[in-house]
């Protein structure tokens, strides 16, 4: 038996729980409160509005003129969501956090203890959340993930449900394909082309059709509007290992000018470099990403000879993929660089003597900034990209703000 | 409904109870401000310093909190002002 918890409207839910001003009212959570910030997330009573993730701020006031902005405390989220998994592991060693406001649990070693079915499970988690929380959570129940997911998703907010084996296709007969998890809008607008639109279909249709489209990815589609998902609950121990470290940021103006491009890449190299220092990796292709204020969205990578994780080599790289193959001709609205080919940074050290002063240089960095807080030594250079702003992304990485 | 940024040192009364440190009172601006409710605490991190955030009500307005668990201060991070 596998359950899914989510979190209901989780950031804005725990901003009207630190400021009871702001319950039973219109609220989005923002990265701040230029009029192109993003909705991170709207409150069920903002929602009502139309107001939904993804939307720009302007756009949330002009749906809802009485919304009210709050904005975002990565670090308080990741607080309580340390907190939320410790919960959940008090119910089943198997916890896979798929988000900061979503897990899996498998609980089938955990029915018998607690003399429960599914539902009574659910709810006994989605209890104790509240209970020690005081926050909404959906849960729900089913054999596998994939159902799992789709039923926590059924009643929200502060939903439960179940979906037992024997329900199970009848429900997905004309569950349309969007609403299964790994289905996005571009595989259902190339599954809408061949005339597959319900899950029903896509389960009839032929697996040789869906190899030839779309891979092996075809026959788990198929798999899953069938029900059937065999995927384990991975508890963090058996996690697939890393494969690559990145960062990106949407610029608060779209800009062309090549001073704050570059302080921007700077930015991103340094905290993608302390990044894999602090998770003991290096990493061979370096990947450039930009976004134009048009939303055309352009990657490119080099691979070097050697791994790095020094954010001065990783923003020589960036700079050199953004000025000789991105090349953007319209304004840039957002950058993001990455390291991936990753390889352990054990014991590395190097030949050349710039090499290793410079190593040695980024240990002592980092050591600072461990003990006195991240950016507490930067680069003179990154000091632009702040003063030009930038919107912080929302998740922290994990191991921060653990309660 | 606006959001003040304060980031002042205050002096804070509090009790441990239930295993769990309350603040029951502040002084901020000469005026001492009972904490009427505890909304919301979360702990934190910065550099090796152990953090506590406290969101507490009081008068009307919420108030931020912070005790540096390293150097036993308090501070007024922030209020929201109705």
């Amino acid at each position: 038996m596998v359950l899914h918890v989510d979190m209901d409207a989780y950031f804005a839910s725990v901003e009207q729980k630190a400021n009871p001003r702001l319950r039973g009212k219109p609220v989005v959570v923002v990265g701040d409160l230029n009029r192109r910030s993003i909705v991170l997330t709207a409150s069920y009573e903002a929602r009502a509005f139309g107001i939904k993730t993804g939307n720009l701020y302007w756009e949330a006031r002009r749906l809802c003129p009485a919304v009210i902005a709050v904005i975002g405390d990565p670090r308080k989220y990741a607080a309580l969501s340390a907190r939320l998994m410790e919960i959940l592991e008090g119910f089943s060693d198997q916890v896979e956090v798929v988000s900061v406001d979503e897990a899996y649990l498998d609980v089938t070693g955990s029915l018998r203890l607690f003399q429960a079915d599914g539902e009574k499970m659910a709810r006994l988690v989605q209890g104790r959340i509240d209970e020690a929380l005081g926050l909404p959570a959906s849960v729900g129940a089913a054999p596998n993930k994939i159902l799992a997911k789709l039923a926590a998703g059924m009643r929200k907010p502060r939903g439960v449900f179940e979906i037992k084996p024997a329900a199970a296709l009848g429900l997905l007969e004309t569950l349309p394909v969007s609403e299964l998890c790994g289905i996005g809008p571009r595989l259902t607008e190339s599954l809408k082309a061949m005339g597959i639109l319900t899950c029903g279909q896509l389960s009839a249709a032929s697996l040789q059709r869906l190899q030839e489209r779309f891979g092996v990815y075809g026959v788990w589609m198929r798999n899953w509007s069938r029900g059937q998902d065999d995927s384990p609950v991975r508890s963090s121990g058996e996690a697939e290992p890393v494969k690559s470290v990145g960062h990106s940021t949407t610029l608060p103006r779209n800009t062309e000018d090549p001073k704050i491009i570059e302080a921007f890449f700077l930015m991103l190299s340094d905290k993608v470099a302390a990044r894999l220092r602090r998770g003991g990796f290096m990493g061979r292709t370096i990947t450039a990403t930009a976004r134009t204020d048009d939303f055309k969205t352009v990657s490119r990578s080099v691979t070097l000879s050697e791994p790095h994780a020094d954010g001065s080599e990783i923003y020589r790289v960036a700079m050199e993929i953004f000025s000789t193959r991105l090349r953007p001709s319209r304004p840039v609205r957002l950058l993001g660089v990455s390291v991936s080919r990753l390889v352990s940074a054990d014991g590395a050290s190097f030949l050349l003597e710039c090499l290793e002063k410079t190593r040695r240089l980024t240990g002592v960095l980092d050591e600072v900034n461990a003990k006195y807080g991240a950016r507490t030594l930067r680069r003179a250079q990154v000091l632009q990209a702040e003063r030009f702003g930038f919107l912080e992304p929302p998740i922290p990485p994990r191991g921060e703000g653990i309660e | 409904m606006r959001v003040e940024e304060i980031d002042e040192p205050v002096e804070v009364g509090a009790v441990f109870r239930e295993k769990r440190l309350v603040p029951k009172w502040f002084l901020w601006g000469r005026i001492r401000r009972v904490v009427e409710q505890v909304h919301l605490s979360w702990k934190g991190r910065e550099g090796e310093a152990d953090l506590r955030r406290f969101s507490v009500g009081s008068g009307g307005n919420t108030y931020q909190l912070l005790l540096n668990q390293k150097t036993l201060e308090w501070r007024l991070e922030k209020v929201n002002l109705e």
